[in-house]
């Protein structure tokens, strides 16, 4: 079951919210818990067995790292570590182990032709990037004293299994959801409210945008070899168009469902178009992602007793700015390796992050040599033209990152770059081609306005506006005609119906 | 006993005073930052002046000048939105030592 189909919209959430309502303050997080099990049988087709065992692993871990106190370090560490390679073992198993498999006979292959490790037939079971890595962080919050261990089973249950972001996310963190989750909220008419238009607003995003640019993207991705230049640039701009519509739409979605019941999820995107540099992008990008590999990865590895005598080594045998350059690096490699790990058990994804290591890496190494550039120049460094400038090269470079991504394998992303290359004309933009690649003249006037109406949108939340609420303050016509606008839209412009295929999310695969 | 007593107090006396004070801090944030204003600003971390990077950094200048040990646990926004909130982070690590 998907969120945006009319099962988990029409039926799954109103009865959800019906029994939540009517339920006593005190039981109705068991509502949650239960929704939350039929949920994930009836979008992962079984009970939830290994994401019950991953809480348990955790759940007693973190109880006897309690007991264990600030005496027993060593057996503390252990029974962190031992905790953390099981967590992270089935992890493996289900997501890397045929990945593994494969390449490892690959190298047998060529080396001897010796015995192979087997294939296996394995079912992902759903969620378990987005879990284990929230389970993670709980185990590690606890043995670092952040907070102590939940003694509460049902509410530790519910904070790893919560319907809402079990499929896509964000990764929780158990001190901002824990307690919501569990305590009962009263009804509140702006949270039913609030919650339904952040529904209908993620709905626009991947119905109407997100599953309409797909159409475009597919027949060049698909087809990639008989296309370059402008067509190939153009479906590698939609793509990250679209990445982004349907994954903030997703998380509209799931912030839209939690706030129904008087739950506030983490935000996980934040306007990220508007970065003026990679990094800054990384904070405003699945920024749960993002924060869980600094908090725990980054940090937990850069501030670690053997990466502080490394760099200690490095200060006294490099040149400064080397000396501090090194270690960080060190731990940025694992950090990136770690995201395009995560996506997916494929070369292609590890490329992926090991490009953005590689950008990061480097900028960092340069800096002292280009920062000084802009006032050499004569181009202030806070002028709009110097603040354009970053935000094309920043989004051009997660254009091509994109690109990347969405390609079938690491080596067709980087044939189909180059092809961008290749013959390149504008005038595809002219003479009607660009109309047979799977969306028609409707279908781009559709998408652009969308785009449009999400850009800004973007934009004046990034100013500070709170849409909704000043939506919610305009007379009740105007108001009301917003809304339907907003329900027809998605209604007769999504991307559905005769001519249309049903796309799955795309981040649920990970 | 007692001249052992003596003796250790004057010891944590003199670390004590030893403790660079917040203008050692600051010329190691200009030098990893030049033409930030680090006497003034008060969102560091909110105006993206600080990332994640400079942060690792900045934690090492810490322990190597101030010598305190900074920990995961004190890697929050809070201990870093300005010179005076990370010197407040510095005085709190060195009393805990």
């Amino acid at each position: 079951m998907s969120y945006s189909t009319g099962l988990y919209l029409l039926c799954f959430l109103p009865c959800t919210t019906l029994l939540y309502y009517l339920i006593p303050l005190r039981f109705r997080f068991l509502v949650l818990l239960a929704s939350s099990f039929l949920f994930y049988l009836l979008g992962n087709g079984s009970l939830p067995f290994f994401l019950l065992l991953s809480t348990l692993i955790v759940y007693s871990a973190a109880l006897l790292m309690n007991r264990l106190g600030g005496r027993e370090k060593k057996k503390k560490k252990r029974l962190l570590w031992g905790s953390l390679l099981l967590l992270f073992g089935l992890l493996f198993f289900f997501k890397y182990f045929n990945f593994f498999s494969r390449n490892v006979n690959l190298l047998l292959g060529r080396l001897s032709s010796g015995g192979k490790l087997p294939i296996l037939s394995l079912l992902l079971p759903m969620g378990i990037s987005f879990y284990t890595l929230q389970a993670a962080s709980y185990l590690i919050d606890v043995s670092r004293g952040k907070y102590p261990a939940d003694r509460n089973f049902g509410r530790f249950l519910l904070y790893m299994c919560f319907f809402p972001h079990i499929m896509e996310g964000p990764i929780a963190r158990y001190d901002q959801l824990g307690t919501q989750v569990y305590e009962g909220h009263p009804f509140s008419y702006e949270n039913i409210t609030g919650g339904l238009q952040l529904i209908l607003w993620g709905l626009f995003k991947k119905l109407v945008i997100a599953d309409r640019a797909n159409m475009f993207v597919n027949t060049v991705f698909e087809s990639w070899q008989n296309y370059h230049g402008f067509y190939v640039l153009a479906a590698a701009l939609l793509y990250t168009l679209q990445l982004y519509a349907e994954f903030s739409g997703c998380m509209d979605i799931a912030a839209g469902s939690a706030q129904i019941f008087g739950i506030q999820l983490a935000e996980n995107f934040r306007h990220p178009f508007s970065s003026r540099s990679i990094n800054e992008f990384w904070q405003r990008w699945h920024i749960s992602l993002g924060s869980w590999l600094r908090d725990y990865v980054f940090y937990g590895v850069s501030l670690s007793r053997p990466f502080k005598r490394l760099s200690q080594w490095a200060r006294k045998r490099l040149p400064a700015h080397l000396a501090k350059w090194f270690p960080v690096t060190c731990a940025l490699f694992l950090v990136w390796f770690g995201n395009g790990m995560w996506h997916g058990a494929s070369w292609k994804y590890i490329f992926y992050g090991l490009y953005y290591f590689f950008l990061l890496s480097l900028g960092t190494l340069l800096d002292p040599l280009f920062r000084n550039i802009p006032g050499r120049l004569g181009i202030g460094k806070n002028g709009r033209a110097y603040r354009g400038f970053q935000r094309i090269r920043t989004f051009s470079i997660v254009v091509i990152g994109m690109l990347l991504f969405r390609a079938a394998s690491l080596k067709t992303g980087i044939k189909m770059v180059f092809s961008i290359f290749r013959g390149f004309s504008l005038s595809v933009l002219t003479d009607g081609s660009i109309l047979r690649m799977g969306c028609d003249g409707a279908d781009l006037i559709v998408l652009s306005a969308g785009l449009i109406i999400m850009a800004a949108a973007g934009h004046l939340k990034e100013r500070g506006k709170n849409l909704r609420g000043e939506i919610a303050a305009l007379p009740l016509p105007v108001r009301w005609a917003i809304y339907y606008s907003g329900i027809f839209s998605v209604l007769i412009l999504g991307a559905y119906g005769t001519g249309y295929a049903a796309v799955d999310f795309i981040y649920a695969h990970f | 006993m007692l001249f052992h007593k003596k003796e250790a107090s004057s010891k944590n006396a003199e670390a004590e005073t030893e403790l660079p004070g917040i203008s050692r801090l600051i010329s190691i944030l200009e030098s990893m930052k030049p033409g930030v204003d680090f006497t003034n600003e008060i969102s560091l971390i909110d105006s993206h002046i600080l990332d994640s990077v400079d942060i690792m950094s900045l934690a090492m200048d810490i322990e190597e000048h101030f010598h305190v040990e900074v920990t995961p646990l004190e890697i929050v926004p809070e201990n870093f939105q300005s010179a005076n909130a990370i010197y407040e982070m510095i005085l709190r690590l060195n009393a805990a030592r």
